[in-house]
């Protein structure tokens, strides 16, 4: 099994097709991040995908067949460690526990798995070294 | 059996000094007692990395030619005062940019300048007989410069009120984000590695003293702004420090990018992280006691920061220990704690200045005069709109 985080962006006059249950009976496990959608604008969603490598490979196939975008965040892309002084601050606003400090070495350390993407950490971290996942998007 | 710091340093130059970090001398401290301790170690060096936003810079730029009494001045679009001899100029940390705002401050063109960088200058003036230049524009970098050298009226906070939020709303702060309902409480004091926890009678520590500032060499040059030194007793006999504060100088021609930041606090402003290291002699058992103090025993208040005063009220005393794990019991409630001063980087400073000094690069310094050590803190008594 494998687990993958999905940024989904819906053209406008996409919110008819039942794209979360169409992915459930492909055997795919979802946990709905973030959602934005509404009649007439651009909707956006952040998925949390579980399911076999086939599977998920079969999911994405199946959202660009209705022609949403589809961006994968992969672990290294949010936090620029070169800027990162170990400040801790945004541990504050972290709801998930993705980021820590270590309380032997007093780093920050960081667990993609546990992110939720909501972003609270970017603007809290005083060296700006936490950007937009938007902006760094592959 | 006292020792004076003459008598470190001569140890020091023969390589014989015996040299532990803050967090070293606790442990050891906690093994072998404090009377053995003072026997054995000679110099303990302290250090903090945190937000300090009473910090700029003194630049001197060198004249022109024809000369231009220098009025108006920007650095990289953030403005620098005017006020002094015609080339002269004060940038302050927090001075945010025009264009940029508080993305882009004073702190930001101390580190780039620091780091090698090429700023903006750009400078206007009426014109006088003797300066008859109106403006001028031009890239610089630290180098050009006569003189450069970072002078910061507060520094080194001994001590500093923890931070939660009571409200219902989210507040953005000089001490980070807080989260509504008391969701977390932050901090920024490296505790037992605090240079002015560690001799908070300022036995040792006075104008003079020389210190790791950024990495390079800096000196205490006076009382910091805002001062206080008060200290109660708690009833189990520990102390309660307030909050002591120094004014520091260096060169920042010696200052290393690592032992400083510019940072952005969102919705507050510009700030800038200062490294600061400092040696302390082990000068008696006196001084090797306060030395021993751990985090479990040096405390500082949680504040309701939702509430704009000057007077906040006290919500819990904390000690360092307890903000250290991660979480603190309010009222029934586990908060979580977050530091803001970084502890990994002031135990950089403190593995640093400590080699400086067993390698007998960095000397220690006689304080030339003592600082004052009845400080009190008054507020303004006046109307506020």
């Amino acid at each position: 099994m494998s687990k993958m985080k999905l940024g989904l962006l819906f053209p406008p006059e996409h919110t008819e097709e039942p794209i979360i249950t169409k992915l459930v009976k492909q055997g795919l496990s979802l946990n709905i991040l973030k959602a934005s959608i509404s009649q007439g604008n651009k909707g956006k969603m952040i998925l949390e995908v579980t399911g076999t490598d086939d599977d998920i490979a079969k999911g994405i196939d199946y959202l660009e067949g209705q022609d949403i975008s589809i961006k994968v965040y992969t672990n290294s892309v949010i936090r620029y460690e070169e800027k990162c002084m170990h400040c801790g601050a945004c541990t504050a606003v972290c709801p998930s526990g993705a980021l820590v400090m270590n309380t032997g070495s007093w780093e920050l350390e960081f667990d993609m798995d546990k992110c939720v993407l909501c972003g609270h950490c970017i603007s809290a971290c005083p060296a700006r070294a936490i950007k937009n996942f938007e902006e760094v998007l592959r | 059996m006292a020792k004076t710091i003459s008598e470190i340093n001569e140890k020091i130059k023969q390589g014989k000094a015996v040299v532990f970090t803050a967090e070293q001398a606790v442990a050891m401290a906690a093994e072998q007692g404090v009377a053995e301790c003072a026997k054995k170690i000679d110099v303990v060096t302290a250090a903090t990395f945190g937000a300090m936003c009473s910090s700029g810079a003194m630049l001197n730029f060198g004249h022109t030619d024809p000369p231009i009494r220098m009025g108006e001045i920007t650095l990289n679009d953030v403005s620098a005062y005017g006020g002094l001899a015609a080339v002269d100029t004060y940038i302050g940390a927090t001075q945010p940019s025009k264009h940029k705002g508080i993305e882009y401050g004073g702190a930001h063109v101390i580190e780039d300048l620091i780091a090698g960088k090429e700023i903006e200058l750009h400078a206007t003036s009426d014109g006088t007989d003797c300066y008859t230049g109106e403006e001028v524009r031009t890239k610089l970098t630290l180098s050009d410069l006569n003189q450069a050298y970072m002078f910061n009226p507060r520094n080194a906070y001994q001590n500093y009120s923890a931070a939660t939020n009571a409200t219902d709303t989210l507040k953005r702060t000089y001490m980070g984000t807080l989260l509504p309902n008391m969701g977390n409480i932050t901090y920024s004091t490296s505790g037992e590695m605090s240079p002015l926890l560690k001799d908070p009678k300022l036995r040792t520590i006075g104008i003079g003293t020389k210190i790791l500032l950024c990495g390079g060499e800096g000196y205490v040059a006076f009382e910091g702004t805002q001062a206080v030194n008060k200290a109660s007793e708690l009833d189990n006999g520990d102390m309660h420090y307030a909050g002591y504060t120094l004014s520091v100088i260096g060169d920042l021609k010696g200052m290393s990018s690592e032992y400083i930041k510019a940072a952005t606090f969102e919705g507050y402003g510009t700030t800038l992280y200062v490294g600061m290291g400092v040696p302390i002699p082990v000068i008696d058992e006196d001084m090797m006691a306060d030395l021993a103090v751990d985090n479990a025993h040096l405390y500082t208040h949680v504040q309701d920061y939702g509430v704009s005063t000057s007077a906040r009220e006290n919500i819990k005393r904390v000690s360092y220990a307890q903000l250290r794990s991660g979480q603190v019991d309010i009222g029934g409630k586990k908060v979580k704690t977050a530091p803001l001063s970084s502890l990994f980087k002031a135990r950089k400073i403190a593995v640093e200045l400590q080699g400086k000094i067993l390698s007998g690069e960095f000397i220690m310094t006689q304080p030339v005069a003592t600082l004052p050590y009845n400080a009190q803190f008054k507020g303004l008594n006046a109307e506020v709109k």
